[in-house]
């Protein structure tokens, strides 16, 4: 079909209904979605026209969209300069005032869906993620964050909202944390160095204390900055909750299991729940007799596991001295699809 | 011309500002969303399905159900590119669709 797939996010503002209105009218683009939330919009959409004036507008979602190939047109209303420079900081390609006409809208949409867009290759990004009860979710995101930036430029971030622990994991001083970047990330959809640190060739961005946790809004768009960055962004997500809002924009998602009874029905309650793609099942510290903790593994979850990692000393003295794990227990997470 | 709301005393009462801000957005967007749905008609739903491209059943007075692709919605009817064996092509009375299904 040639006429270009258009979706708009749903607005307050008038514009945005007297766009579908014409839209439907002249029916020069099919209008596909008009959406609530950033999820409703598809990667089989031509255009967005989005507004300014919606909360969860960011530089850093419109800059996804332009990366993923999608043309974006930004309205803001007349005079709001703020407005117009978040659409600047997202790159939209084209940025109106609200008082355009709403057929000069459906032109533009017209025009820029025609003329296709290249997308820009970003990171993956990989959620570390599991029930309760501590079943090393910080240690694995470690150790596949080590693993990995052997070979790509990998950056770990702590995203974990209830108890951010990198910092004191690593031996890091707790600022600055991702707290101390939040203002440029809302303002320029960016991530300032200042809050990246380097460790054995790993880049660190660590959580936040005692200061309130980041919204979904803002654990979407800082992952979504450093995949601009790094070809790998490692997230440490802390325990999963059904709104998770990390899990449905990674590529891979990790599901951290404690090898024990308990440890598999706090996993079997997860996944009971589990919706989007299938998690990487990752059996932690496996003491006895393997086979048999696989079996109860498949039974209680329904999934084959990924990675069987023993119970090891040198990871365990390493949390305990709050170091670097050893390059040696680095493997313990190779066997994960690159 | 720099911001005055980055003088670093006045930092955080720019920050409780946005905030509050936002708040007021996702409630304006919300109340959107909730007029939208009130004031959409059944023909809007039926555009909304073509421009989409969906599958949909149509259930139709009589009670006959009728799936297939809405390919077009006229002033007064539509029409449904069949998706069972037949393959046909079938015109319906907008009046006559009491429900609408989303199939994929």
């Amino acid at each position: 079909m040639m006429r270009p797939r258009v979706a708009t996010v749903l607005s307050a503002r008038p514009w945005e209904s007297d766009f579908v209105t014409a839209a439907r009218a002249t029916a020069a683009v099919r209008v596909v979605a008009r959406a609530y939330e950033p999820g409703e919009v598809g990667p089989d959409v031509d255009v967005i026209v989005v507004g300014s004036d919606v909360a969860w507008v960011t530089p850093s979602l419109l800059r996804r969209w332009c990366d993923a190939g999608i043309r974006v047109i930004g309205v803001h209303p007349q005079g709001d300069l703020p407005g117009k420079a978040i659409l600047e900081a997202g790159e939209a390609h084209e940025i109106r005032s609200d008082d355009v006409s709403s057929i000069e809208l459906v032109a533009a949409a017209r025009l820029l869906g025609l003329s296709g867009g290249g997308t820009r290759s970003t990171g993956r990004i990989g959620v570390v993620t599991g029930p309760d009860g501590a079943p090393g979710r910080t240690e694995m995101a470690i150790l596949h964050a080590f693993s990995r930036s052997r070979a790509e430029r990998t950056v770990i971030v702590d995203l974990d909202r209830r108890a951010p622990s990198l910092s004191l994991r690593l031996g890091l001083p707790p600022r600055p944390d991702l707290a101390d970047g939040l203002d440029e990330l809302r303002n320029e959809g960016t991530i300032t160095p200042a809050i990246l640190r380097e460790i054995d060739g790993l880049s660190v961005v660590t959580g936040t204390f005692g200061r309130p946790p980041v919204d979904a809004t803002t654990a979407r768009d800082i992952v979504w900055a450093l995949s601009r960055d790094f070809d790998r962004v490692v997230v440490d997500g802390g325990p999963w909750a059904i709104d998770d809002p990390l899990v449905p924009i990674a590529d891979e998602v990790i599901l951290v299991c404690d090898a024990t009874p308990t440890g598999l029905v706090r996993a079997a309650g997860v996944v009971i729940h589990w919706t989007g793609a299938q998690p990487s099942l990752v059996l932690n510290r496996m003491v006895g007799d393997p086979q048999e903790t696989l079996m109860a593994a498949r039974r209680a979850t329904g999934l084959e596991p990924s990675l069987q990692i023993p119970y090891d000393e040198d990871i365990r003295l390493s949390a305990a001295r709050c170091q670097i794990p050893p390059a040696s227990t680095w493997r313990w997470m190779s066997g994960l699809a690159a | 011309m720099t911001d005055p709301l980055r003088h670093p005393d006045l930092v955080e009462i720019s920050r409780r500002l946005r905030d509050r801000f936002d708040e007021v957005l996702a409630a304006e967007q919300e109340a959107a969303a909730t007029t939208r749905r009130r004031r959409l008609t059944m023909r809007e739903r039926l555009l909304d399905a073509e421009d989409r491209a969906e599958t949909v059943t149509l259930m139709v007075l009589g009670g006959m159900a009728i799936e297939g692709q809405l390919t077009a919605v006229g002033a007064d009817h539509l029409v449904v590119d069949r998706t069972d064996r037949t393959g046909r092509q079938v015109a319906v009375a907008i009046e006559h669709v009491v429900a609408i299904e989303t199939v994929r």
